[in-house]
């Protein structure tokens, strides 16, 4: 597309290092260096998008703001992106855009959570988009941008500047980047893009409001209870049933006897569903700030952490050395978001 | 990669998004309370709706108000209903929202 096309102010600067100093000044960054956007490379990253400079890939009702892909392709510039990551911030923006998902909500509450994108399908590989070792720390360009771009834009296009719309009393470092992919190849399962009824030769983004993730670990256990017994007791510790969503990421290493006894996803999720039930007593006792479900109910009635097995995401992913696993909770509780899985439109 | 200009220094992008209707203007004032119609809207926070009644008693002390109209949000983290701001705005002449937190 032609770079005249595009509708945003434009600054004159000396140079690159003085354009890198003249965001840090603008406070359009998120405290580490960008790479300056000039009109030219917005142009090719739109080209890479598909989309024209005022297509609008979603809107933020509460903030009467839209996001159009020239802002997209501006923040996605900034955060080190390769042109061809570009459907996978707009997808993940899109989808982020849905009701259901909360933009608003989960971007300004003290509660801080971060802006997870789950990558699926083919384009996992396409883009060298990391699913192994070191899975929420720094590997790949892909994990790093994509995750930061997605940052940049609730930043400097939603307005979720820290303190000022961002309200998050700790916020978690996955809120510089939340973007990694399943391993689809070691996963006895079918990815979650499928479970969700796309094919499984798509491309596709989950978008979760996702809390840090807390890890766990087995390495003692010799069966697939054992090892799922271990991680409900981590879901216990940690979550809350107050009818939200939780992600439970499974290492290759851990998952080992629940792969050698057959066990389906379904049967995991089930399993970890009945052995995440406790009495409202012991919620109670936990005191949280959690009010008890408004149903009448004895202190003895029993009550899961998650409402049903189908809020319940399973994945495998991390490096093949390592029982280790990760429950992620959901912004707030999950009361007022859900994820959203989008195809990646065209793959 | 970068933008050359006529002096030799680079050109670059704005990455901010302004609201759709950053122009749009308050309403109006509704100058004296007296005889007007309270609005309060809880936004279902912890200790919104009392620090919400005390603003009503405390406005009420000073003001001669009409009637005071509350209404609920059933979601602290979302918008309130759209029906539930409709008829807030319908019946009251000015109106208090609360936070809590």
């Amino acid at each position: 597309m032609a770079e005249g096309q595009l509708a945003s102010q434009t600054f004159q600067v000396p140079d690159t290092v003085e354009a890198i100093e003249f965001y840090f000044e603008q406070g359009l960054t998120d405290g580490l260096p960008v790479v300056p956007p000039t009109p030219d490379m917005v142009a090719r990253f739109l080209d890479a998008s598909g989309l024209g400079a005022k297509d609008v890939v979603g809107t933020i009702p509460t903030r009467k703001r839209e996001i159009t892909a020239e802002k997209v392709a501006i923040n996605a510039i900034m955060a080190g992106c390769k042109p061809e990551y570009m459907p996978v911030v707009t997808t993940a923006i899109s989808a982020m855009c849905e009701e259901e998902f909360n933009l608003h909500g989960t971007s300004a509450s003290t509660a801080g959570t971060g802006h997870m994108v789950l990558v699926h399908g083919p384009i996992v590989k396409d883009l060298d988009i990391n699913y192994a070792n070191n899975l929420f720390g720094p590997t790949k360009r892909s994990n790093a941008t994509i995750g930061r771009a997605i940052r940049l834009i609730i930043m400097n296009v939603c307005g979720s500047i820290p303190g000022i719309l961002d309200k998050s009393t700790f916020g978690h470092p996955g809120k510089y980047s939340y973007c990694f992919a399943e391993n689809e190849e070691l996963s006895p399962w079918q990815p979650l893009h499928v479970e969700r009824g796309l094919p499984l030769e798509s491309s596709a983004v989950t978008v979760y409001a996702g809390n840090a993730p807390i890890q766990g670990s087995d390495h003692g256990s010799h069966t697939g209870e054992g090892i799922l017994n271990s991680i409900a007791g981590l879901m216990v510790a940690n979550g809350m049933p107050e009818g939200g969503e939780m992600m439970v990421v499974i290492s290759p290493e851990m998952l080992l006897h629940v792969r050698e006894e057959g066990w389906s996803k379904q049967e995991v999720k089930n399993y970890l569903f009945e052995a995440t039930k406790r009495e409202y007593a012991f919620w109670d006792t936990l005191d949280r700030g959690w009010s008890s479900r408004s149903e009448p109910h004895e202190e003895t009635d029993v009550v899961s952490v998650v409402e049903s097995p189908d809020d319940l995401m399973v994945l495998v992913a991390g490096g093949t050395a390592g029982g280790f696993f990760c429950t992620i909770l959901p912004w707030g509780g999950g009361t007022a978001t859900k994820s959203v899985t989008k195809q990646i439109p065209g793959m | 990669m970068t933008t050359e200009t006529r002096n030799g220094g680079i050109t670059v992008m704005d990455p901010r998004a302004g609201a759709l209707d950053a122009n749009a203007e308050l309403a109006p004032r509704p100058g004296k309370l007296d005889g007007k119609v309270l609005g309060l809207l809880s936004n279902g926070k912890l200790n919104a709706a009392e620090l919400l009644q005390m603003v009503g008693e405390m406005l009420g002390e000073q003001f001669e108000l009409k009637y005071v109209k509350e209404a609920d949000k059933p979601d602290a983290s979302r918008p309130a209903p759209e029906d539930t701001v409709a008829e807030l705005a319908r019946e009251s002449d000015f109106a208090v929202v609360a936070i809590g937190d």
